[in-house]
């Protein structure tokens, strides 16, 4: 059963048209690729399945309930987490008190002592445990992208939106990143992952979907959909000659 | 002109019970402004209001001034809700919402006039000799004196303030406050219910102005134009004290009352004002420089 079912999603900016009639389903536990060429809507899509953004038109069903008018914080209730492309910890808390604040406020909201106790061990989990005292303002950028990860497991979602999380980090900062992301599956939250690098997400996602110009363009397992001349053309402007 | 040291310890003394009063103003802007960013000038006029209110309700039903919070507190919660709701409907961006506040300001005092007259109403000779008769303070200050009034505005002033300031800092609607104020499009996600947040916030901040308009109704003759007094102070102790931090308003207006205060004895008090903004002044000419030498002493430290 699906846990997520996007259907007919059409998203405008007074005349532009973000997106036009996009379908996507994520069930539970998997991980699911979204890639697309820049400004094929991807952060678009993934912002109005987090409720940033409300939709012009389609539906959107979650755990079985119609979610499309529910606000942003109804839907991180319901179990649905995001992180930004550009990181935006909340400046004035420590780290471990950005992370607690998802805790305290989420899903299963907690007082501020379990909050912080919690807020520990997610650190702990995503390797940035040391810093946990420290200003937001002195996170390297990993870190500050780490820590959109850890917020968003915080808010204990069985549904995980990350958005770039590996973009501008170096290779082994990546493959730490990629480490993470798989141990997301490991503690049974489905995720929906943006990145520009393919062959990432195709490394990590059961399945993938690709956007172009705000529609769908291919969806399937990753060797399908990589493989798909549609997409190469999307991408590259034309079949590869050998 | 010499001028002995009682004379300005009373004077210093009043001042700082006045600025009490204006700090308990204060409190209300500096939420709103700080935490929801609407610079409302409105509220200036609500405590206005709450003066007039409780002036009609002790003259005309004979009500004890404290007893007139139980009607002006739920009601002025209401009207904050109300604008703040409004606020929401249009998607009021700040610049939209300082206009708005203004209009009302201006409508506010046209308002008062049309019903309760601008000539002066006061509502002191009504109350009793407990309230106006002044004491002295104990040893070892027994030449000092306060009227009761002023012991009033500071015990209203110490418990509204101490209330916020311990509600935004040690509570758990205190941290959403605080990450609504940083990013409220982050704090929802995080599943902060922001909307009636803002709502209760800016309630609170207008009965605020309840209470205040109480302790004006009883501190001093009531005019219209009151609020185009009070807005200097109350401003600049708001941001001299820091937007969103009430303690930080309350010592900030404290401190302000007591130097226009003792700045009367010297020279005219028609300058004092000028005292006020020119502390403004100096504090927003120096903000950039303070944070020029903290940022050459972090990096030099750093290196």
């Amino acid at each position: 059963m699906s846990l997520l079912r996007c259907h007919g999603i059409t998203k405008r900016f007074g005349g532009v048209k973000a997106l036009s009639e996009v379908d996507i389903e994520v069930t539970a536990g998997e991980i699911v690729g979204l890639v697309g060429p820049n400004g094929s809507g991807k952060t678009t899509l993934l912002s109005t399945i987090a409720g940033s953004l409300p939709v012009t038109a389609g539906t959107i069903e979650f755990d079985g309930r119609d979610i499309t008018r529910a606000s942003a914080h109804r839907r991180a209730h319901a179990g649905i987490a995001r992180t930004f492309q550009v990181p935006r910890p909340l400046g004035s808390f420590t780290v471990e008190e950005n992370v607690a604040t998802a805790s305290m406020f989420g899903r299963h909201a907690t007082g501020r002592t379990a909050a912080l106790e919690r807020a520990r061990g997610v650190l702990d989990a995503v390797g940035l445990a040391a810093h946990a005292a420290q200003e937001v303002g002195s996170l390297t950028l990993h870190e500050r992208k780490f820590l959109e990860i850890a917020r968003a497991v915080a808010l204990d979602p069985s549904l995980i939106l990350l958005d770039e999380v590996l973009g501008g980090l170096n290779p082994s900062e990546a493959a730490l990143g990629m480490d993470l992301i798989a141990s997301l599956r490991e503690r049974g939250m489905a995720v929906i992952y943006i990145e520009h690098n393919v062959r990432a997400v195709a490394t990590l996602a059961d399945r993938m979907y690709v956007l172009n110009q705000g529609q769908n363009l291919a969806n399937g397992t990753p060797a399908e959909v990589l493989n798909d001349p549609r997409v190469i053309e999307a991408y590259l402007g034309g079949p590869v000659d050998a | 002109m010499s001028v002995s040291s009682l004379a300005l310890a009373q004077t210093l003394l009043n001042g700082a019970l006045l600025g009490c009063l204006f700090g308990s103003i204060a409190l209300g802007l500096s939420v709103k402004w700080g935490h929801l960013g609407v610079a409302d000038f409105f509220h200036l006029s609500l405590t206005l209001l709450g003066a007039y209110l409780t002036y009609s309700l002790v003259t005309e039903l004979l009500w004890d001034p404290f007893l007139t919070l139980a009607v002006t507190v739920p009601a002025f919660f209401a009207v904050g809700v109300g604008v703040q709701w409004l606020f929401h409907l249009i998607d009021a961006q700040p610049f939209t919402t300082l206009l708005i506040t203004f209009a009302l300001f201006i409508v506010t005092e046209s308002v008062v006039s049309m019903i309760w007259s601008p000539d002066l109403l006061n509502l002191r000779p009504l109350l009793s000799d407990g309230f106006t008769t002044s004491i002295r303070l104990p040893e070892p200050l027994p030449q000092l004196a306060v009227q009761p009034i002023d012991l009033v505005a500071l015990v209203c002033a110490a418990l509204m303030v101490g209330l916020a300031a311990y509600t935004l800092r040690s509570t758990r609607a205190g941290r959403a406050v605080q990450a609504m104020r940083q990013d409220a499009a982050i704090a929802e996600t995080l599943g902060v219910r922001v909307l009636p947040l803002t709502l209760a916030v800016s309630g609170l901040a207008a009965a605020t102005a309840a209470v205040a308009g109480m302790v004006v109704s009883l501190r001093m003759p009531l005019t219209p134009t009151l609020p185009l007094q009070w807005i200097g102070i109350v401003v600049v102790a708001t941001m001299l004290g820091g937007l969103g931090r009430p303690l930080g308003a309350l010592v900030a207006a404290v401190v302000l009352m007591m130097i226009q205060n003792a700045w009367s004895l010297w020279f005219p008090p028609q300058w004092a004002p000028a005292v006020t903004f020119g502390v403004l002044f100096l504090f927003l000419a120096l903000q950039p420089l303070t944070r020029i030498a903290r940022e050459r002493f972090t990096s030099g430290r750093t290196a």
